[in-house]
């Protein structure tokens, strides 16, 4: 493959781009790399020298080790404007994917002419698929079939906040052959074909050594129940194993065989699920691997073009009225979670012949609902305490779980003072809870010092409760992608304030109601005494949305915006 | 029974606990089950995994043709829970120099141990699952993960280094993120060379020895000679904790540095390597990558001065100014810091990048050959470390910039940071003092740099009762460093402008302008016009005089301090506002004057009523550029007292 590229930088901003990374991985070649820069004239300013080439591992943020490489180089000039040029040959033997290929570098800058072209001999069969391309064309010539592809992308796109994937909205060719051989040999005919493929690739690496075999026999003497015993298993291996990626040769697709994490314990997504796997198939439960593309905004697959699509694997263990799934990177996910990375959305179940698209399930309003209780305390002093205790669920339980298992209580106390949504405070404590390893939940109760909480305004003072965060969007004529929300947001909270006898409360902002299809916004306040309780309820729907219906959307969020900043009570001195 | 049962557990623990680092044997392969069993540390009951030995060994080997020094180490940690299983990925660090000499990372050892069913269960790490890592072009890896870890395994490694590079004597740290119970370091030194070495962060040793070997004496050449044993101790160190705005990890982490002094042929021939400053300096000026490239720029340079850039009728400062401007022009830095130049003076000419020794080298012969009297200055950088006066080590320094004399004055300067004034240095460079390269001699220069920097931003306020919120212009100068990380943070790009200014709470912005991007004499600006919501409630309206742009959150969190608060410069922050009130409204309070001094901080503000008018006058000055461990409680009161004054608010009522 030929690669080439002419890229302009008009102003010192625009330097960055002049930082050139090549990956490759060791079996594949990188030959004639050449590269210049040119001034606003058209001379050649500088040409890059091989000692200006810098080759190094390039090994990924989740791997111990793989065979990845970078090279890497700089043409960066002073003098506005200048264009920078550089291409090369890059050589693949073995390969699954022949090309897919975007017309877009960076998705801020724009491309101006992109152009994709393909040469493959007639008898070479390839399957293509492609989106959103302005000009193609195909010719044969002689015994070669010649592909062209052109684009221009000009409307940049911009990240934006509960948008789709950006990789969901940009054009692209997807070429695959028809015949492929990598490991063991396949096609890309159906799904069906592309799972037999996969399940060939790890044939007979289920074997477990006869002392690990013992132990899972131990374990689970005289269990019945296939959960209990699906739960035994996997809390096992939790405990038992660690995530460590490792990825040789065709180790990117093909896991390694049980036995080796048996003797390591520890594994790639691959080779965890495997064992997994095998761990099950010695207390006779069938279970599926299902490669899913994980990431929290999920990207479509594209399900007319079956071929590797993925960047992740679980396990599916169909039971007789419920289906379990098991992300076995995890040594802290509770049995059968389905977390906001795989969730909503579709995997291929590998089955041989019966291999097939599925849908993973959607966390429901109920698996993210959270409770907040806050009590604020107020003192003759006016010195205020907040005492505040926190369920988590969904994605927040995930983030926590996290902190929870993987930091020390240093670093935990660093990251709560980070993310609390307080100023001015001194945490006095705090404590996280997990119920149950494999319940969903986590709460953590906080103790704080607030200072500069009470605004006071001659014998009035007001309070006001931490609104909740939301993100900042971006106005209806600013906003250019529909709208995508992955999970449900739910959460209920209950503050209260308790105030000294010398005071009284005055007023209140007012109990509101909103609903609107995106989700619901509500508040009540009620007064007992010397407290005075808000109950405060909001519920934002997951779902797809199209572009016009942004406005609306915006609308919703605002209300709600504007509802918690006004949000407050009058507290008065009581002979006033 | 069972609470007799109950009781020895707690005997047994007590006691393991009472007595875990004396009985712990620092032999390689001798694990206990009290070490496997251990649950936590006492002493910090928090830490994920602790060392319970780290023993290094260096030794001179020789065969006739010279030296290879042979660093032994053997390593053992006890994993406490999931958060210390990071400490059982291990990565041991080589170099090869390109020319064909390389250190070896060979015979390594490792193994876990485990209880199970209430035995000591070992495995082994499998050579295959031994990776490299090549980091960088000269710096490699040796990555593992240990086998069979869990919550509770104990891990044990053991390598040896091998390095044909006597000036990379290893050198040692005593302290990790996590607690280390017990760590030593022998070298075993031979007479041909020697070294010093500074011992950082720590107040002594627990034990320290030195002794000549005594067993058969060694020989190299004709020569006999026996081993001189230095032995360094440290016991129960205390897991290092990263604070925020510290200078660097490496200055106040516990090692132990060690600098080749001295070379001693077998003809007993003495190089000093370096014994002084001075000496130092005089070899930096004969140096091919160093004095004999400043040589050649100078060379370059005076045909430059001939043809391209004309300097006559400039005054020395103009001329100077010049001459910086032309370098900056002309060759962009390639963003490495460098001591030597990595190739010829023609070379850059030709490829208009380098990196920094080949830039400020090149200004500073361009300097020369304008008649200035100007040196290089050795820096290094904030992520290197300080420099330790008493020690002349070359590798503590990783920078350079230059020094010009004009009127009688020397005067810092530099040519690789495209947003700073001619006499300012790079940000990376302010830290501590730098070492002026002149023969015969060692003047030492302070790096910290006496301009304030100023934030100063001016509101024109009006008051939109009618949709709760207020309008206003808002423009903000920067000077200084404060303008130059503001420049690098957002490149004057104006999505990235918003994009940090909707985290200071602006979210409607519109006529963004920034002003003085490339333009290093005159402050950077930026202006827009916004609309923020009031706060109301009744008849009553609450107004900040500034607006969400002063500090209000304490950036200081910690209770205490161990560690210096390191803010890199002085800063100043300027507001001025003009509130615009309808005639409908009445002032009924406004925040009180206040006026406060002391030799750490200055604060202002006030704030009065002109014809409808609120005009308010706020500021804020750090006089420190680094605050001192010791005064960091008084800091931080200082900060909730900014917080507090800055954020008090204006009450407005509607009349009738």
């Amino acid at each position: 493959m030929e690669v080439s590229y002419l890229i302009q930088v008009n102003n010192p901003a625009g330097n960055w781009i002049t930082d050139i990374e090549i990956p490759f991985q060791k079996e594949n070649k990188i030959r004639s790399l050449e590269g210049e820069i040119r001034d606003g004239a058209g001379n050649i300013v500088r040409k890059l020298k091989k000692s200006d080439i810098i080759e190094t591992s390039h090994i990924s943020d989740i791997s111990l080790y793989d065979d990845n490489y970078v090279k890497q180089f700089n043409l960066k000039h002073n003098r506005y404007p200048y264009q920078i040029h550089y291409k090369y040959l890059i050589e693949y033997t073995d390969f699954m994917w022949i090309e897919s290929w975007t017309p877009v570098l960076y998705t801020q800058t724009p491309t101006l002419n992109a152009r994709l072209s393909l040469s493959v001999p007639k008898d070479f069969k390839v399957k293509i698929s492609q989106k959103g391309i302005s000009d193609t064309k195909t010719d044969t010539i002689g015994s070669n079939v010649f592909y062209e592809w052109k684009h221009s992308y000009t409307e940049t796109l911009s990240e934006e906040i509960y948008a789709p994937n950006l990789r969901d909205l940009l054009p692209f060719v997807h070429i695959v052959p028809d015949n492929f051989h990598y490991g063991v040999s396949g096609n890309h005919e159906s799904w069906e074909t592309y799972g037999t493929w996969l399940e060939n690739l790890s044939v007979g690496l289920d074997f477990l050594p006869i002392s690990e075999k013992g132990k899972i026999h131990h374990l689970i003497r005289g269990k019945e129940d296939k959960k209990e015993i699906i739960k035994l298993l996997y809390n096992y291996m939790q405990d038992n194993t660690r995530y460590i990626n490792v990825a040789i040769d065709i180790g990117g697709m093909k896991p390694y065989p049980a036995e080796y994490v048996a003797l390591n314990k520890y594994g790639d997504c691959k080779a965890l699920t495997n064992y997994m796997k095998s761990l099950l198939k010695v207390a006779n439960i069938p279970s599926y691997c299902v490669d899913v593309f994980a990431e929290q905004n999920s990207r479509k697959i594209n399900e007319d073009f079956p071929s590797q699509q993925f960047n992740h694997v679980v396990l599916m263990v169909p039971l007789e009225n419920d289906t379990v799934w098991l992300e076995n990177t995890s040594n802290t996910y509770p049995v059968g979670y389905v977390s906001s990375y795989i969730q909503n959305r579709k995997g291929l179940l590998v089955d041989g012949e019966k291999s097939h698209l599925i849908d993973i399930p959607a966390l429901s309003m109920e698996e993210v609902e959270e409770h907040q209780s806050i009590i604020y305390t107020i003192d003759d002093q006016l010195n205020c305490t907040a005492e505040i205790r926190s369920d988590f669920k969904g994605p927040k339980f995930e983030f926590y779980n996290v902190v929870t298992s993987q930091y020390t209580q240093y670093q935990q106390k660093q990251i709560l003072q980070k993310y609390l949504p307080f100023k001015n405070y001194d945490l006095t404590s705090w404590q996280f809870q997990k119920p149950d390893r494999n319940t969903p939940e986590i709460s953590l109760d906080l103790n704080l010092n607030l200072k500069n909480f009470i605004a006071v305004y001659g014998n009035d003072y007001i309070l006001k409760p931490q609104p909740l965060s939301l993100a900042d969007f971006q106005k209806p004529e600013d906003r250019k992608l529909p709208v995508k929300i992955n999970f449900p947001i739910c959460r209920i909270d209950s503050i209260t304030f308790k105030f000294p006898e010398k005071m009284v409360l005055k007023t209140h902002s007012d109990a509101l109601q909103k609903t609107s299809s995106f989700g619901s916004y509500s508040l009540e306040i009620a007064n007992y005494g010397q407290e005075v309780k808000i109950t405060r309820k909001f519920i934002l729907n997951s779902g797809d949305y199209s572009l016009s219906e942004y406005s609306e959307f915006y609308d919703f969020v605002q209300q709600v915006k504007s509802a918690e900043t006004k949000n407050f009570i009058n507290l008065t001195l009581v002979n006033n | 029974m069972k609470r007799n049962i109950a009781c020895v557990c707690i005997v047994i623990c007590i006691f393991s606990q009472g007595a875990i680092s004396q009985t712990i044997s620092h032999k390689f392969g001798e694990v206990s089950k009290e070490e496997v069993m251990l649950e936590q540390y006492d002493k910090d009951p928090e830490a994920s995994a602790l060392v319970l030995y780290d023993i290094g060994k260096s030794v001179f080997t020789n065969d006739d043709n010279g030296f290879d020094i042979r660093f032994t180490r053997t390593k053992r940690i006890k994993i406490f829970n999931k958060a210390g299983l990071d400490y059982a990925e291990i990565a041991i660090p080589y170099y090869q120099d390109g020319y064909g000499k390389t250190e070896l990372v060979t015979d390594i050892e490792a193994y876990t141990y485990n209880l199970e069913f209430g035995r000591i269960v070992k495995s082994a790490l499998d050579q295959k699952n031994i990776f490299v890592d090549k980091r960088t072009e000269k710096w490699y890896l040796k990555k593992f993960a240990m086998p069979q870890v869990r919550e509770g395994s104990v891990i044990e490694i053991k390598y040896v280094l091998k390095t044909p590079f006597k000036y990379n004597l290893p050198d040692w740290e005593f302290q990790d993120r996590i607690p280390t119970l017990y760590s030593e370091y022998e070298a075993r030194m031979v007479p041909f060379y020697e070294y010093s070495y500074i011992f950082q962060g720590g107040n002594k040793f627990d034990h320290f020895e030195s002794y000549e070997h005594n067993g058969v004496g060694r020989q190299f050449g004709v020569h006999e000679f026996r081993d001189m044993v230095y032995k360094f101790v440290m016991k129960d160190v205390p897991a290092f904790k990263d604070e925020s705005y510290i200078s660097s990890v490496n200055d106040y982490i516990i090692k132990l540095d060690f600098q080749l002094s001295r070379i001693t042929s077998y003809q007993g021939v003495k190089t000093e390597i370096i014994t002084t400053w001075p000496e130092l300096n005089n070899e930096l000026l004969k140096h091919d990558s160093f004095g004999k490239y400043l040589k050649s720029s100078e060379n370059a340079a005076e045909k430059i001065l001939e043809s391209e850039l004309v300097l006559s009728g400039k005054n020395d400062l103009e001329k100077c100014e010049s001459i910086v401007d032309y370098v900056k022009r002309n060759f962009v830095w390639n963003g490495y810091s460098r001591k030597y130049a990595e190739k010829k003076a023609k070379d850059l000419l030709k490829d208009k990048t380098g990196n920094s020794a080949e830039i400020n080298l090149f200004l500073i012969g361009m300097l020369q050959a304008a008649g200035f009297e100007t040196h290089a200055v050795l820096v290094s950088t904030r992520d290197h470390g300080k420099i330790p006066f008493n020690y002349p080590f070359e590798h503590f320094f990783n920078d350079l910039i230059a020094i010009v004399k004009i009127d009688g004055k020397f005067m810092l300067t530099d040519a690789t940071e495209d947003f700073s004034q001619y006499n300012r240095i790079p940000y990376r460079c302010i830290n501590g003092s730098g070492l002026m390269v002149v023969k015969d001699s060692d003047p030492w220069v302070k790096l910290d740099q006496n301009q304030i920097s100023i934030q100063q931003e001016t509101l024109k306020l009006k008051l939109l009762p009618d949709v709760d919120s207020i309008s206003g212009n808002i423009s903000r100068q920067m000077t200084e460093y404060l303008a130059l990380n503001y420049k690098n943070a957002y490149q004057n790009k104006e999505d990235e402008i918003k994009e940090s200014l909707s985290e200071e709470g602006f979210y409607q912005i519109s006529d963004l302008l920034t002003d003085n991007y490339s333009n290093t004499d005159a402050p950077y600006e930026v202006t827009f016009n916004t609309k923020v919501p009031i706060e109301k409630f009744e008849n009553r309206l609450f107004i900040r005089p500034f607006l969400s742009l002063p500090i209000d959150d304490n950036i200081l969190k910690q209770e205490e301090r161990i560690y210096p608060v390191d803010m890199v410069y002085q800063n100043r922050r300027i507001f001025k506002s003009e509130l615009e009130i309808p005639e409908a409204y009445t002032v009924t309070k406004l925040p009180q004057n206040y006026n406060y001094e002391d030799d750490l901080i200055q604060i202002n503000f006030s704030t009065r009523e002109v014809n409808g008018i609120i005009k308010s006058e706020g500021s804020y000055f750090f006089k420190k550029a680094v605050y001192e461990a010791t005064e960091y409680s008084r800091l931080k009161a200082h900060f909730d007292n900014l917080v507090k004054v800055f954020n008090e608010k204006i009450v407005l009522v509607k009349n009738g």
